[in-house]
């Protein structure tokens, strides 16, 4: 009895910890985004440069836009959150503040869950911004689907930053680091990315949430089993 | 406080450490001096739980530094050559991030105190990329001691400080030292390091060759000595 109060004292005062550590590491982040704008800067201007090169060489057919409008979308997502992850690196190699923070955490998956949020973040704000000009480019209304689009967005990005955050970890210990983790990233998330463009262009074609729950659960599935194996891992991925 | 039993480090074919053995009472400040190569960095990483030792066993405060890497970081302050600050924050922002990892209690005291003791409460609020490199290292060190660290690792603590930075530092060691805090230092300036330290220990070619009392040595007697060990 007193080894299993024991043992549940130190797991919640471990679990507030960690929450506190995911609040210091998320908070520092946004703060010096917020003075930089580095991070969305860069992923907002290539997802929107991707949008409109595809914009052109599409042309003015109607039908051919809304049948690859959610794939331009989504690979536009891809390519910005390869710069997003590659900066955030970049940020904890300055100085090498990785190993400051990794001499302050208590358990070290509390940086692989503060920077996966942050980064979802991002890529969240970059969606709202596009999806607007894609909209008046594409022609397409998206406000009728709004809410499943929502829906498939949020667990598209948790998705793209649980295993962006990850490869960008392994590539930060590597030399060629901006050639790594596209290398890394671009292929392990190409079921993700299947997933969501049928999703989306699903919703766009007007269909319901339940239409689409296949491709929702997939998502969802890879998600869950990222997320846990990023988790058992990343303490050997941080180390030397 | 600190024992280290037959620690080996490979990085690939590369052997970096060759069976460390090291005992350290609480208290005590030991300065590590050898060649560049020797496996000092090495050694203190292995130290601060940032690099798994591939054989042997190193345990701070009784605990294991592999398997209790969790309960070992809160009792360690890690000054090496690099800051681990962040030049978009402000002095005091980086403090406050810090100060928050460890959980700090009255944190703002605590961050003042430590301002003071670097003398750099009056820039507490420009941000670290405007201050120079002086600026930045003395800010290094009110980081490395914010959270009351038990074990001080100090990995060539004095190399791009200004006179001011030195002198300040040292007084630092010196202070924590009176108030029981063990001090680990490596460094090439065999003057300091013989002023700062209590203890003194050679290292070459991933082990310590030589380990003795600094007390009654002079820098002329521990030079001959370093190069009788080192060539």
């Amino acid at each position: 009895m007193y080894k299993n109060s024991n043992s549940f004292i130190t797991l919640m005062s471990g679990s507030k910890i960690f929450l506190q550590q995911v609040r210091a590491l998320l908070a520092k982040d946004l703060k010096t985004e917020w003075r930089t704008r580095e991070i969305f800067t860069s992923m907002f201007v290539f997802a929107v440069l991707v949008v409109v090169v595809f914009n052109f060489a599409i042309g003015a057919d109607t039908e051919l836009i809304r049948q690859v409008a959610s794939g331009v979308i989504w690979i536009a997502l891809s390519f910005a959150s390869v710069l997003g992850f590659q900066r955030t690196g970049q940020m904890e190699s300055e100085e090498d503040s990785l190993q400051g923070i990794l001499l302050a955490l208590h358990d070290r998956s509390a940086l692989f869950i503060a920077k996966m949020l942050a980064q979802m973040l991002y890529l969240l704000i970059v969606v709202l911004c596009i999806l607007p000009l894609c909209g008046v480019w594409f022609r397409i209304d998206f406000m009728t689907c709004i809410g499943e689009l929502c829906a498939t967005f949020t667990l598209g990005m948790l998705g793209l930053s649980i295993i962006g955050t990850f490869f960008g970890m392994i590539a930060l210990r590597t030399r060629a680091c901006e050639v790594m983790l596209p290398m890394l990233f671009l292929p392990v998330s190409i079921p993700l990315t299947i997933a969501a463009v049928q999703a989306t262009t699903q919703l766009i074609d007007g269909k319901s949430l339940r239409d689409i729950a296949d491709y929702l659960v997939l998502i969802g599935i890879f998600d869950i089993v990222f997320f846990f194996l990023v988790i058992i891992v990343f303490d050997y991925i941080v180390e030397e | 406080m600190v024992h280290l039993k037959g620690v080996i480090k490979h990085f690939g074919t590369i052997t970096a450490l060759r069976g460390i053995d090291l005992e350290l009472k609480r208290g005590s400040c030991l300065g590590i001096f050898g060649p560049n190569g020797a496996g000092k960095t090495t050694l203190l990483r292995i130290l601060a739980t940032l690099v798994r030792p591939s054989a042997g066993t190193v345990s701070i405060a009784g605990y294991d530094v592999v398997k209790e890497g969790e309960k070992v970081r809160p009792l360690l302050g890690v000054l090496s050559h690099r800051t681990f600050l962040y030049g978009h924050l402000t002095g005091y922002e980086n403090l406050q991030f810090y100060g928050r990892m460890f959980g700090l209690k009255k944190l703002a005291e605590r961050i003042t105190q430590v301002l003071q003791a670097v003398d750099l409460v009056t820039y507490a609020h420009q941000l670290v990329r405007t201050y120079s490199r002086g600026m930045q290292q003395r800010l290094a060190i009110a980081r490395a001691i914010l959270h009351y660290p038990k074990l001080l690792l100090l990995d060539e603590p004095y190399t791009g400080l200004d006179k001011h930075a030195v002198s300040r530092l040292h007084d630092l060691i010196v202070h924590l030292h009176a108030e029981s805090c063990t001090v680990i230092m490596s460094t090439h300036d065999l003057h300091r390091g013989l002023d700062a330290c209590d203890e003194i220990a050679i290292q070459c070619r991933g082990k310590i060759v030589y380990r003795g009392l600094s007390l009654g040595t002079n820098v002329q007697e521990f030079e001959q000595l370093y190069n009788a060990y080192v060539g």
